[in-house]
């Protein structure tokens, strides 16, 4: 075994001590506390952006604002529709600003086009800055968080999911926030939920502040 | 050595034995009724990559596992089972329920991490016939393995995904109430 190999050997053997990182449950308020809460025929809907970075440490293990991506937890009540709802997570929307065009909540790994940044690649960029030959450490530490944080965002995200009459849900979805080499101000959010009865959607737009300096 | 190359050197070595990291479910009565589960060629080939360019890349053959595992999982939840290749037309359904599944994401630690985790996720679908959507669910099998050892890995994570599959199915008061209004209860 050649020195390199042999130091890779002792850097992996170090970073399986280490990879296992524990990260906080997010428990929701019911959805109607908070803020952006709204209504509309007896579903409940709200979205709870996550900004700070304790938080996001916290609950998601990495500061993914400043990668270019804001967390916003989506909270749903089916409270009086007779109705189940559900919720196609392919279905929920994001834009920037003034956009008029929406764009598919970028996601997972799955076969196929994705569009927008998926949470691959935002875990790829949360350890792709690290230079030169000092960082090959640095690199193979954070990779074996990494890895562990792609298996909490996968475990939060939001899922497509069907809430019966008197239940609740609910899911992270993780927004583009960045237009160019600059921060929108806004990101929009259309969440539909389609009525199980007469498969209708019934949609929640939501303009959510992203913490930035108007342009 | 290449990183992926690493991955599985170690994971060789370190082999051990893997657990699913939930108990199945528990195994109540099967739904009385006929349900159709479409089972398409994409979804029984699909493969997918988890890692990247500096951990390397691992790739899961996962309709091999996903293909039959989905088809027990409406097996276990149903009394009767019809397997299709493709939507069927309404007028070819029999009235019956359709479920249809489809690969959503895959995750896991990497190959070097002790106590090696993976998680995947199936989108279920139930329409009637007619294509009215009843419900949905995502739906997830998780597995720990002590080390390495993908493939066993994964079978695990499958056998995981059958036993949630199926209470998720089982759950569902919207599939029970179609299958009930069609049995004229």
């Amino acid at each position: 075994m050649t020195v390199a190999n042999t130091a890779v050997v002792a850097l992996a053997l170090i970073l399986s001590a280490h990879a296992e990182q524990r990260f906080a449950d997010f428990k929701p308020l019911p959805a109607n506390q908070y803020p952006s809460y709204q209504e509309l025929q007896g579903l409940g809907l709200a979205v709870v952006p996550m900004p700070d970075k304790a938080s996001q440490m916290s609950y998601l293990g990495a500061d993914l604002l400043a990668q270019g991506f804001l967390p916003v937890y989506i909270a749903i009540e089916n409270r009086a529709n007779p109705h189940s709802a559900m919720l196609v997570r392919e279905a929920v929307l994001y834009g920037h600003g003034d956009s008029e065009t929406m764009s598919q909540n970028p996601r997972a790994l799955r076969p196929g086009p994705t569009k927008g940044m998926d949470r691959a690649e935002t875990a790829a960029r949360l350890w792709g800055g690290v230079p030169g030959a000092v960082g090959v450490v640095l690199v193979l530490h954070k990779l074996s968080n990494i890895t562990n944080i792609r298996l909490n965002l996968l475990e939060k995200e939001l899922r497509s999911q069907t809430v019966a009459p008197g239940k609740t849900g609910g899911g992270f979805v993780f927004a583009p926030v960045m237009e160019g080499r600059t921060r929108a101000k806004d990101v929009l959010l259309d969440v539909p939920l389609k009525d199980g009865d007469s498969n209708e959607d019934v949609h929640f737009h939501f303009r959510i502040d992203t913490g930035a300096e108007a342009k | 050595m290449r990183p992926i190359a690493l991955s599985l050197l170690l994971g060789l070595t370190m082999l051990d034995g893997v657990a699913s990291a939930q108990e199945p479910a528990a195994s109540g009565g099967k739904i009385a009724g006929t349900a159709i589960v479409v089972l398409t060629r994409e979804f029984c080939t699909a493969e997918a990559n988890t890692g990247n360019r500096t951990s390397g890349f691992e790739v899961f053959r996962l309709g091999r596992l996903l293909c039959p595992s989905a088809e027990q999982a409406v097996r276990n939840a149903f009394e009767r089972v019809i397997r299709m290749e493709t939507v069927p037309k309404p007028e070819d359904a029999g009235g019956h329920l359709i479920l249809i599944p489809r690969f959503t994401d895959v995750e896991a630690t990497h190959t070097i991490v002790k106590n090696r985790k993976m998680a995947l996720l199936l989108d279920w679908s139930a329409t009637e016939p007619g294509g009215r959507v009843l419900w949905v669910q995502t739906v997830e099998g998780t597995a720990v393995g002590k080390n390495g050892a993908h493939q066993s890995l994964a079978e695990a994570v499958a056998q995981d995904l059958v036993a949630n599959s199926t209470e998720a199915m089982k759950k569902s008061q919207e599939i029970r109430h179609f299958i009930e209004d069609r049995l004229g209860k």
